[in-house]
């Protein structure tokens, strides 16, 4: 019990007194996992967009494939990043690994299966008659894009939260990819496992809570807009 | 045939769904100003026919032409803008629903000004103005409808298409709908095609009509002109009417030596059939049944069922309740042989 | 709101201006880190946690032009990279490992910069009677009473270190399995916490216990045996390998011999734990 008391004291210490070394990681974590949030979500969106709307042949396989994709642990997309981007790998040459670009990249391997599949159904969800009557009023391919967008935007939001969610509480991959290097690539989840090896519990709770507090406020932004949906119906 | 006055022309025009066929004719002709309304069973192409119609099926077999031009990969979404469909089930934009009105207009490039007049005058006429700020969800069948209306016609197209308009509309509406549908229709000379399975719909709106059955055309003609002498025992029954072999009319009714063998069928509409209250009638009545252009008394006589137009007010007197007995005439001017 | 849409359906650009946006952040990013004289170092975890890889990498900063990256891994991971080229030098601390390592033509060299001893550490109350014993006589104590006793097991230099131990002990425990004895797969913290717990003996480098112990009622029971010794050293790497900055690897090994380096590798945590963690090579 005495090593939770006194990390709770620690962590109030440590945000109270604005340990500037928190405040950098913690800002270099958004500005990171905002980048793939974004990138994802516009890749990840297309391609569940096409998955939905566009006939073609194999389109099953694919959406097999991204609902796999979904449940992939991330420290193997880690792994394969990591393996490509290695010196010793095909693009080592780029120089790539160890920097921020790495973790964007291992981190939108984890969340763009996630976000093509949640778009997906959320674009399968909508009526089928919806896309004939928006091409008969004489949208074309953008037009028609941003009215389903828009129609779906419920569940379009639901998948970029969730691609959100599932970059910022990783851990395996930003350690294999980003090697936790001070000031570069070292955000809240892998500084938090780093205070951890130390045994320093009490930073490591304070990192812990900074990093719960966000998954916080999404969540909070998730369930209003579910909430918003529910009010619809 | 001068190709030139019609506002549609198709021909050769077969379209597949996957494997199979859904809908293949020869030739079907729309000429300005006309109503045409083609009536089917689920299943039996109307929608396909009315999807070719609006050049909504790319990969489509055959030639359709809008006002004598042919219509090729590159002119048709231009030409889509001369018509405009509302499908059944409105489908309607979950925004506002003078934003879905105003968005559509934009789609086909109407100036600012043009929308914000034409988007509420068009709810106005359909009588939904006042539901202008209201979501889709907010609002009944019948509003929606209207509101889906009010879209089609604010397009100002050439040609007017509606899948199955009153297809979840209760009676009271529908009655009021079809009123104001048929006057837009009428004072703004457009063409229009109707596709229904409703017979009183296809009645109400419609000069012309084109019996679809399993993807073919069975019989088109002028309303009057099907309705009186369907050509086949199939669109005789899609039309509403009693359809008997030979043997079993001539057990039932008087009926006239046919010009054909006896195989043969014959078929007559529920109007054919009068009903007089006769206690030593041959015919009883069994029950009623709510049918296409209203109520039947199903008369049972000389072993056959055979229905009979009723007004409501007539069903609910004494003389024609369940289990009276009756005197059943057949007018034959309205009887039709048909050949099996 | 229509208004929107009729906007987003003029502005042709809307897609290449999302991406241009992208792609000057992404610019940003990249621009932290410049590719001048930069070297990559790869070290052990356990290594790493006591913070003195932090003070030196520093220090050879600020002495030289050169921009160090330091990534720690566990040893074998270390010494894959090695092999493969993933990184410009090591500093790792498995001897054995290491030789083998020059021997099959992946390393160039390997320099002794630094060691400690590693310390059998176990409950107070030491129920095998292990106290003050040589290293020999205490591991076969602990199995002959079948205490419980935690291994890193995860191939590390603690871990490679600890199991010949036990070969000299006349126990082969790469393969076997004894109820009384658990791998817990996991760093150096973690696994003094775990025999902590569960009043287990275990065998660990001085400076992760001292910069972790918190429990009086875990205690050094081995120490300062000579089997005990755990040796740092600089590896380099195969110099026919073309993308390997061997100048810079061949500075830090240099910086780290030199008499001011070993001075700072003496003087680092005196003063927060009462002694060296690590020491000098001679």
């Amino acid at each position: 019990m005495d090593l939770i008391r006194d990390a709770i004291r620690e962590t109030f210490l440590l945000l109270s007194q604005g340990d500037s070394e928190i405040w950098s990681i913690t800002l270099r974590t958004l500005i990171i996992c905002g980048c793939s949030t974004i990138i994802s979500f516009g890749l990840g969106a297309s391609a569940g967009f096409c998955l939905a709307v566009l006939p073609f042949r194999g389109r099953a396989v694919l959406v097999t494939f991204a609902n796999t994709g979904m449940g992939m642990p991330p420290v193997i997309a880690g792994l394969l990043v990591a393996i490509l981007l290695w010196r010793s790998g095909p693009f080592g040459g780029l120089n790539l690994i160890y920097t921020p670009i790495a973790m964007i990249i291992s981190q939108c391997v984890i969340a763009i299966p996630l976000v093509a599949a949640i778009t997906a159904g959320a674009f399968m969800s909508l009526p089928e008659s919806l896309f004939l009557q928006i091409r008969s009023l004489g949208a074309g391919r953008k037009e028609t894009l941003f009215l389903l967008a828009y129609e779906a935007r419920l569940g379009l939001m639901v998948a970029m939260m969730a691609g959100f969610g599932a970059v910022i509480s990783e851990v395996g991959a930003a350690m294999m990819v980003g090697g936790n290097l001070a000031g570069d690539t070292r955000v809240l989840t892998t500084a938090t496992v780093l205070l951890v090896s130390k045994g320093e519990f009490g930073r490591a709770l304070a990192y812990g809570i900074v990093l719960l507090a966000m998954v916080f406020v999404v969540a909070v932004i998730l369930t209003s807009v579910q909430n918003l949906a529910r009010k619809r119906i | 045939m001068l190709v030139s006055d019609n506002a549609l022309s198709m021909s050769e025009i077969v379209v597949h769904r996957g494997r199979q066929k859904v809908l293949s004719f020869d030739s079907f002709n729309l000429e300005r100003g006309q109503n045409v309304a083609i009536i089917g069973a689920n299943g039996s192409g109307k929608s396909s026919f009315l999807l070719a119609a609006g050049l909504l099926i790319p990969s489509i077999q055959g030639e359709i032409s809008y006002f004598g031009t042919r219509i090729s990969r590159s002119n048709r979404r231009d030409f889509r803008r001369l018509s405009s469909i509302s499908f059944q089930d409105p489908v309607l934009l979950d925004r506002t629903v003078v934003d879905n009105l105003k968005i559509a207009m934009d789609l086909r490039d109407f100036q600012k000004e043009e929308i914000n007049k034409g988007a509420y005058s068009w709810l106005e006429r359909l009588g939904v103005g006042h539901l202008a700020e209201k979501k889709p969800h907010e609002l009944s069948g019948g509003e929606r409808q209207r509101v889906s209306l009010a879209r089609a016609f604010a397009l100002e197209p050439s040609i007017l298409m509606l899948d199955e308009p009153f297809n979840a509309i209760d009676p009271v509406d529908k009655r009021s709908i079809s009123r104001d549908l048929h006057d837009l229709i009428t004072e703004s000379e457009l063409s229009s095609i109707v596709v229904t399975h409703d017979i009183s719909e296809a009645v109400v709106l419609a000069d012309k009509v084109v019996v679809l059955i399993d993807g073919l055309i069975h019989q088109t003609g002028a309303m009057r002109d099907v309705f009186q002498n369907p050509k086949s025992v199939d669109v005789a029954k899609l039309i509403g009417h009693t359809v008997l072999r030979n043997d079993e009319a001539r057990r039932s009714l008087k009926i006239p030596d046919s010009p054909i063998n006896s195989d043969d069928m014959i078929s007559f509409p529920s109007s054919a059939i009068s009903l007089k209250a006769h206690s030593e009638g041959q015919g009883q009545i069994i029950r009623y049944e709510s049918a296409v252009g209203g109520v039947v008394a199903i008369v049972r006589l000389g072993g056959v069922e055979i229905p009979s137009s009723i007004s409501a007010h007539e069903a609910m007197s004494l003389d024609f309740s369940v289990g009276q007995n009756v005197d059943v005439v057949l007018d034959y001017s309205k009887l039709v042989y048909l050949s099996n | 709101m229509y208004w929107f849409f009729a906007f987003l359906r003029r502005t042709y650009r809307i897609d290449k201006i999302f991406y241009g946006l992208i792609f000057l952040l992404v610019m940003y990013l990249t621009g932290c880190s410049s590719n001048t004289n930069s070297m990559l170092l790869i070290t052990t975890t356990s290594t790493e946690n006591t913070g003195l890889i932090d003070a030196l990498v520093a220090r050879f900063e600020e002495k030289t032009d050169y921009r160090v990256k330091v990534v720690a891994v566990g040893t074998g991971a270390a010494l894959k990279m090695g092999e493969r080229g993933d990184g410009d030098v090591l500093l790792v601390h498995s001897p054995s490992a290491e030789i083998d390592f020059v021997n099959s033509g992946f390393g160039a060299s390997r320099t002794q910069v630094m060691k400690n001893w590693f310390v059998i550490v176990g409950p107070a109350a030491d129920p095998a009677q292990i106290r003050g014993l040589s290293v020999d006589e205490g591991l076969k104590a602990i199995a002959t009473a079948g205490s419980a006793f935690v291994s890193r097991g995860d191939d590390s230099g603690t871990h490679k270190k600890e199991i010949d131990l036990w070969k000299i002990a006349g126990f082969d425990f790469a393969p076997a399995v004894q109820n009384w004895y658990t791998a817990t797969g996991q760093g150096m913290s973690a696994t003094l916490t775990i025999a902590r717990q569960t009043q287990a003996y275990t065998l660990t480098d001085k400076g992760t216990w001292l910069a972790t112990s918190i429990d009086s009622d875990q205690v050094i029971l081995i120490d300062q045996e000579d089997e005990l010794l755990n040796v740092y050293s600089v590896v380099l790497l195969n110099q026919a390998a073309e993308n390997i900055n061997h100048k810079g690897a061949r500075a830090f090994r240099d910086f780290m011999l030199g008499v001011e380096t070993q001075n700072m590798i003496e003087m680092f945590g005196r003063e927060q734990y009462g002694e060296s963690l690590f020491y000098r090579i001679n």
